[in-house]
């Protein structure tokens, strides 16, 4: 089982990548930028100390999740979320949504994601991709920074659904609910860039923002 | 960033780079990692010595192999902690034989899940001969041996099966 009908396609970042992708899949024709600017995706934090890594590091956009909150707020597009706690659940109502034909994106562990090369493989809980369908034990995955659909078993999909740590992703999955037939997009953009420069200018830590850079 | 400048060969790692193109406008364009075309040999070279050093200090029974893999998959002990679901004094005292002997069997499946190896390989390091070297498979990249070693984990969590064999063309 797979659906047909989505469009696999390359992205920048992972986050904005998914959304735009279930977006245009349900009819909303938005380009990625567009995306990422409307959800203030742009940001910089320097971390010299980070709970999950030994060593310094750097982000250049907003906290993961945040631009899916932030198109709902700005576009009203609205998304099904669901989060579990038992392993089985979480996988039942995935392939439930999959024999729906509902394209489904999820947040997952990135070391566990068999088709990434190994030296890009870090303990990250923060990747997003959409999954299109199942074939036996294989999933059949959209991941925006890849050129073609790949298969993922089950087992790694499933490890990297529920790694445990800093930002697990407890099973994490969202797909669209509505998209409202008129959208006023200079307000979200106006507002988009507004939380960008206040992200960017006025959050009081040295390390955030352009105090960061 | 000019087209010409984002764009780099490396076929194993593309990406999506908006760069400005020559009419002047910025669109989006595919290209290979900048990083990965060029560093890669580097991050090898050096993740093999690292390896070599800490297989060094398991042997010679210094450092448990929870240490070895913590270090070879950066992750820091909070981290490890977190996902292991021990305390972080409980995971440093098994960074050395001493401690690691107290490690409950499903603790150590447990580590083996954070780590992405079969539950043996918390005992044991597997190593493959590449030219007169031995190297860990752990970390081992090239495809093209002759040789083909893996490890397939069981619906039983507690065994895996280890296949050794030509490979297959």
């Amino acid at each position: 089982m797979i659906i047909e009908k989505f469009k696999h396609k390359m992205a920048a970042h992972c986050e904005s990548g998914t959304i735009t992708s279930l977006i245009n899949h349900a009819g909303l024709r938005i380009s990625e930028p567009l995306v990422f600017g409307i959800s203030s995706g742009l940001f910089f934090g320097y971390f010299h100390k980070m709970k999950s890594f030994p060593f310094p590091t750097f982000i250049v956009r907003n906290k993961p999740g945040q631009m899916r909150v932030n198109i709902t707020k700005r576009l009203g597009v609205k998304f099904n979320e669901y989060s579990f706690h038992n392993i089985d659940d979480g996988t039942r109502k995935l392939d439930e949504l999959l024999q729906k034909n509902i394209p489904t994106a999820a947040q997952v562990d990135f070391f566990y994601l068999d088709y990434v090369p190994s030296w890009e493989r870090v303990h990250i809980n923060v990747h997003f991709m959409v999954i299109l369908g199942k074939e036996d034990s294989n999933y059949i995955i959209s991941d925006s920074y890849f050129p073609e659909l790949i298969k993922l078993k089950s087992t790694s999909l499933e490890n990297s659904r529920f790694a445990g740590g800093n930002m697990s992703p407890k099973g994490f999955i969202f797909n669209v609910s509505y998209i409202p037939t008129t959208i006023d997009y200079e307000d979200a953009i106006i507002k988009g860039i507004k939380k960008v420069c206040f992200n960017m200018l006025h959050i009081p830590m040295p390390f955030l923002g352009v105090k960061g850079i | 960033m000019k087209e010409k400048e984002g764009l780099a060969d490396c076929p194993e790692q593309q990406l999506i780079l908006y760069v400005e193109k020559e009419d002047g406008k910025y669109g989006p364009v595919q290209t290979g990692s900048y990083l990965s075309a060029n560093y890669l040999d580097d991050y090898f070279y050096k993740r093999k010595n690292l390896e070599i050093s800490l297989r060094k200090r398991v042997v010679e029974g210094e450092i448990s192999l929870v240490y070895y893999y913590m270090v070879l998959v950066d992750l820091s002990i909070s981290e490890l902690a977190s996902r292991v679901g021990i305390s972080k004094s409980r995971v440093k005292k098994q960074f050395e034989p001493r401690g690691f002997a107290k490690c409950s069997v499903e603790e150590l499946r447990k580590y083996a899940k954070v780590f992405n190896v079969p539950v043996a390989n918390m005992l044991q390091i597997v190593l493959i001969n590449v030219e007169k070297n031995y190297e860990s498979l752990y970390i081992h990249e090239d495809k093209t041996l002759n040789i083909s070693v893996e490890q397939d984990s069981t619906v039983n969590p507690y065994l895996s099966v280890t296949k050794i064999g030509e490979r297959s063309k």
